[in-house]
């Protein structure tokens, strides 16, 4: 049999159905959202991990001078230190996807389709493996392709032969970037593709490291021991970070979004809950003093409302954690889609479900010890008396202030009177309601930072047409093809090398003294000057190699070591590092004449994104036509939609994040708003008597509740400051290696305070209308 | 049975230091049924809030059964009033979401006075005492004001204490209601119960073996 107090609490919880619902409701809004990020958070973790090791991703990838045969895959593969070696030769070249239209393509030529061992692929649809005449497409490019499987598409190589080509199926191969990302084509031939003989661009040797597989000077180590022991020159060594998916900056900042908004999310529900018990227990005090009276002990009460807090978040964690786990999982696929690649449960550990349970329960019970203990101590004589802990009103400086107030209607002054004479309730409503508008403005914030950073970028570069050739070409050659064209107002021919600084690869980039067309924000330091030399301005992602300004730039040139003063650091969307120097700077150092480019940046007559487009076909026409041969043409609007994809993980989890607190936040927002209307029967009850109709009692309460809303919306606005500043910092830092520029987003600033005051007039007019409808007996006697 | 000397309570409030009780001097015997009467702010409540261990004097002493009830902590407070002191109140109290006979059972579950098997057997007997017990299984809201105040008594005996403190128990009532009320805490002063009724009820007073009147916080 259960004992008549635990009785007692059941059937509070059973007796008011709405306040309980309510109060359920928002613990379960709670546990959802942290549910749902954790889910997705350890499912994206747990999984991409896996699909990427699974592969088996090359340690390094040595380009040679000559043709990778077998018998040089079999001698690197008998070099100690060598687990497996696999021939991959990569062909670079471009898909025609319209008239005139080219997509770069990069075809991986594969030795065995049936018994691959590095970088592995798997069969997506269509046929497995491909004939000489046909190639296999990466599934995430196959839209890029604009093609479909069994269609037959030009491929122009490099050697500017153009060959037909069958789609024979797609493939998955989840070591690649998503091509719709990189606004590019992956696929795959056979070792017996016509292609291969022709147009092979670079023979690669891939290798994988017997142990110690993530230690990347080891992995060096074993790349120069096959270099040695193999008969054909090794022109360049790539080792990709190891363990690292190519897209995993993007996943650590998507991750870190994803988990700082779990935080968030968890301290919202958290203050929701100490709201709840606040109100809970605020209504429970006179019969405190009846249990009291008959003989209760302060622990005996304590452990009743303890024991009823548990009950409901039980019930919020069973409705919350499924719910939870299947939208966790939903997200986390598409998470996936994003990055390529395909998760194999969407099932979260078991730990995350087990400590979702202990801090689902727990946390509320810590969260209610402070005002239970509280409640429970209280004497019988304060329980009786009504106005517990509460300074009468006008005893505070504040409440004489709000005195003053005279011009408001004497309705409207109660309202507002009441709202700040109950503090506690007031601090923890505004608390709740601010704690979701800072989550959701600060993630309107990011990435509207995001944006912005992405406009700045564009606006520094004012070509709208990058044209790379196959070779060097000699400038006047080219500007005779540019000049006369129609299209071209303005055409500019940089200076462009490659360099390793230490193990990295970087761009070594020279633009004319006097360039129009470059204008990058600047850090610290000063731009490049007219009579400068052997000095250099680098971008923020050159700064993890511990570079700063005044110091000098150690750059591996052709062999030789060049050291460049750093005069400037200038902020780019960029996640690699590029190094600004004169052209003459750049000649000297690789001993290339000066009359010859590879390439030009070009202003167009037409700016707008179709302008750009037709441009780009007529002026790559005009310069082959001149006998120049273009690799590459690309417009920067297109440049600018490549980088924009890269950012779309990130925004989804920002949106997401930001729908995800309105709906914790709106439903916190209508609970806690409820909740005060009930706290308010008993006054309602004594308006009602004298006079107040259900029309003014209900528009007073829905003004307090939009009293209430402001409120929380000023101190949203000031605590999404500091939080939209850690996480510009954390985010850009993961990605471009500079935080963002702090930017408020005015839209977010608005959309809040139009949203926190609808929900906050929709959630207390349902309340206010039925209380103002109880009899006046009945709201007075209310307990 | 209970004995108060120079008992004061003094309320500390915006308005300045209020001084509800001002040297009390009162002892109540064995048995005793005692009427404490007074115009409404005269300190009468206080008094009781006093005797029942509900609020602390700030001067004086007060002994119950021989027991400094000053010296008890808030815990130790708790558990001796459970087991010594029923309670009556004008507005009855009862707990809305519990039934008659669970209100009645809830101060034994607290104390743990009895097994619980016989908890049921002992709130019926009560509820059958005071002649309500056959709404046992109705909540409270479904009660007249009589027959709420009957089961307020009813929970007021669960752990047979000693002394009962009722506050007004009438106040909310008609007479003709009042009368059995009085009545029935006649027959249980003279089962050796001792009774202290704060009351308005001049015909009540008739029934007492005592009347006490207070004004301004002093025995008249």
């Amino acid at each position: 049999m259960i004992a008549p107090r635990w009785r007692k609490v059941l059937r509070d919880i059973g007796q008011t159905p709405l306040r309980t619902a309510l109060a359920v409701v928002a613990m379960t809004a709670g546990a959802f959202g942290v549910t749902m990020i954790l889910t997705s958070y350890s499912i994206l973790k747990r999984e991409l991990k896996t699909t990427y090791t699974d592969t088996r991703p090359a340690s390094a990838i040595l380009v040679l001078d000559g043709t990778v045969t077998d018998d040089l895959v079999t001698a690197a593969r008998r070099v100690p230190g060598v687990l497996d070696a696999e021939a991959r030769p990569v062909i670079y070249g471009r898909v025609q996807v319209g008239k005139d239209q080219w997509v770069p393509l990069t075809l991986f030529v594969v030795r065995n389709f049936n018994d691959i061992r590095l970088d592995r692929l798997k069969p997506d649809s269509g046929a497995w493996p491909p004939g000489d005449d046909e190639m296999l497409i990466e599934r995430s490019s196959l839209s890029v392709a604009r093609a479909a499987i069994g269609d037959d598409v030009t491929v122009r190589t490099r050697d500017h032969a153009e060959h037909k080509v069958r789609i024979a199926g797609t493939v998955h191969a989840a070591g690649l970037a998503p091509g719709w990302m990189e606004h590019a084509v992956a696929g795959f031939v056979p070792w017996s593709s016509h292609l291969r003989s022709s147009a092979t661009s670079a023979d690669q040797l891939r290798l994988l490291v017997a142990n110690d597989s993530l230690n990347e000077p080891h992995i060096r180590e074993v790349a120069k021991r096959v270099e040695a022991s193999i008969k054909s020159k090794v022109t360049r060594t790539d080792i990709p970070t190891p363990g690292r998916h190519p897209h995993a900056a993007q996943m650590d900042t998507f991750l870190f979004l994803l988990g700082a908004f779990g935080v968030l999310t968890f301290a919202m529900s958290a203050v929701l809950v100490a709201t709840m018990i606040h109100a809970l227990l605020a209504e429970q005090l006179r019969q405190i003093g009846v249990m009291k009276t008959v003989g209760a002990s302060t622990p005996q009460i304590a452990a009743l409302y303890l024991g009823q807090v548990a009950i409901l978040a039980a019930a919020a964690l069973a409705i919350g954690i499924p719910l939870g786990i299947a939208a966790g999982g939903a997200y986390a696929r598409f998470a996936a889609s994003m990055l390529n690649a395909t998760l194999l449960s969407v099932m979260p550990p078991l730990w995350i479900i087990a400590a979702e349970i202990v801090a689902g329960i727990s946390i509320p019970l810590l969260v209610a010890l402070g005002p239970i203990a509280r409640a429970s101590r209280i004497s019988i004589h304060e329980a009786f008396s009504n106005d517990i802990g509460r300074h009468p009103f006008g005893t505070r400086r504040f409440d004489r202030w709000l005195v003053r107030i005279q011009w408001l209607p004497r309705p409207l002054m109660l309202s507002l009177r009441t709202t700040f004479h109950r503090r506690g309730r007031l601090i923890l409503t505004v608390a709740t309601l601010a704690a979701g508008g800072a989550a959701f403005i600060a993630a309107l914030n990011v990435s509207a930072a995001w944006n912005r950073t992405l406009d700045a970028d564009g606006r520094a570069r004012r070509f709208d047409i990058q044209g790379v050739f196959s070779r060097p070409y000699p400038i006047a050659q080219v500007q005779q093809a540019l000049n006369k064209h129609p299209d071209v107002v303005h055409a500019e021919y940089w200076t462009e090398a490659g360099a390793m600084l230490g193990e990295t690869n970087v761009s070594l980039i020279g633009p004319d003294a006097n360039t129009k067309l470059l204008d990058l924000p600047l850090i610290a330091g000063r731009w490049l000057q007219p009579d400068d030399d052997a000095v250099a301005v680098v971008n923020q992602s050159a700064l993890a190699h511990d570079l700063h300004l005044g110091g000098n730039i150690p750059l591996r040139i052709d062999g030789r070591i060049v050291n460049w003063r750093i005069v400037g650091i200038v902020k780019e969307l960029a996640p690699h590092a590029n190094v600004y120097a004169p052209p003459r700077t750049i000649l000297g150092a690789t001993g290339k004449s000066a009359g010859v480019t590879r390439g030009a940046r070009i202003v167009t007559r037409q700016r707008d994104i179709p302008g750009q487009l037709a441009a780009s076909k007529s002026i790559e026409q005009a310069l082959n036509n001149a006998g120049i041969d273009v690799a590459a043409i690309q417009s920067l609007s297109d440049s600018r939609k490549s980088f924009a994809d890269h950012l779309v993980i990130i925004k989804s989890a920002l949106i997401f994040a930001a729908l995800l607190v309105v709906l914790v936040g709106g439903l916190g927002l209508t609970s806690t708003l409820t909740l005060n209307v009930f706290e308010r029967t008993r006054e309602i009850g004594i308006l009602s008597a004298i006079g107040a109709t259900p029309r003014i009692i209900a528009r007073d309460v829905v003004f307090e509740g939009m009293v209430m809303a402001a409120l929380s919306w000023c101190v949203a606005v000031v605590a999404a400051l500091p939080i939209t500043f850690a996480l510009d910092a954390a985010a850009g830092r993961m990605f471009i290696r500079s935080a963002l520029d702090f930017y408020m987003s005015p839209i977010a600033v608005a959309a809040w305070l139009l949203l926190v005051l609808i929900l906050a007039a929709l959630s207390s007019f349902h309340p206010a209308r039925r209380s103002a409808r109880l009899a006046v007996k009945e709201a007075i006697a209310y307990e | 049975m209970i004995h108060l000397q120079s008992l004061s309570k003094t309320y500390e409030t915006p308005a300045g230091n209020y001084e509800a009780l001002r040297a009390i001097d009162l002892d109540v015997v064995a048995g005793e049924f005692v009427a404490i009467v007074g115009k409404s702010g005269s300190g009468k409540s206080t008094l009781l809030n006093m005797v029942g261990g509900i609020d602390r004097p700030s001067s004086g002493s007060l002994s119950i059964d021989g027991k400094s009830i000053q010296s008890l902590t808030h815990n130790e407070l708790a558990i001796w009033r459970g087991r010594t002191v029923g309670f009556v109140f004008q507005f009855f109290q009862l707990l809305p979401t519990l039934t008659v006979a669970e209100n009645v059972m809830l101060p034994m579950d607290f104390c743990g006075t009895l097994p619980g098997s016989l908890r049921k057997k002992r709130a019926m007997d009560l509820l059958d005492r005071v002649a309500v017990a056959d709404q046992a299984d109705k909540l409270p809201s479904a009660l007249s004001g009589g027959q709420q105040q009957r089961v307020a008594i009813a929970r007021a005996l669960a752990n047979d204490p000693p002394v009962i403190l009722a506050d007004e128990p009438t106040g909310n009532l008609d007479s003709e209601t009042s009368s059995a009320i009085f009545k029935l805490f006649g027959e249980l002063s003279s089962e050796g119960k001792t009774l202290l009724v704060v009351t308005h009820d001049r015909e009540a007073a008739a029934s007492v073996s005592r009347t006490v009147t207070i004004a301004d916080g002093c025995v008249a």
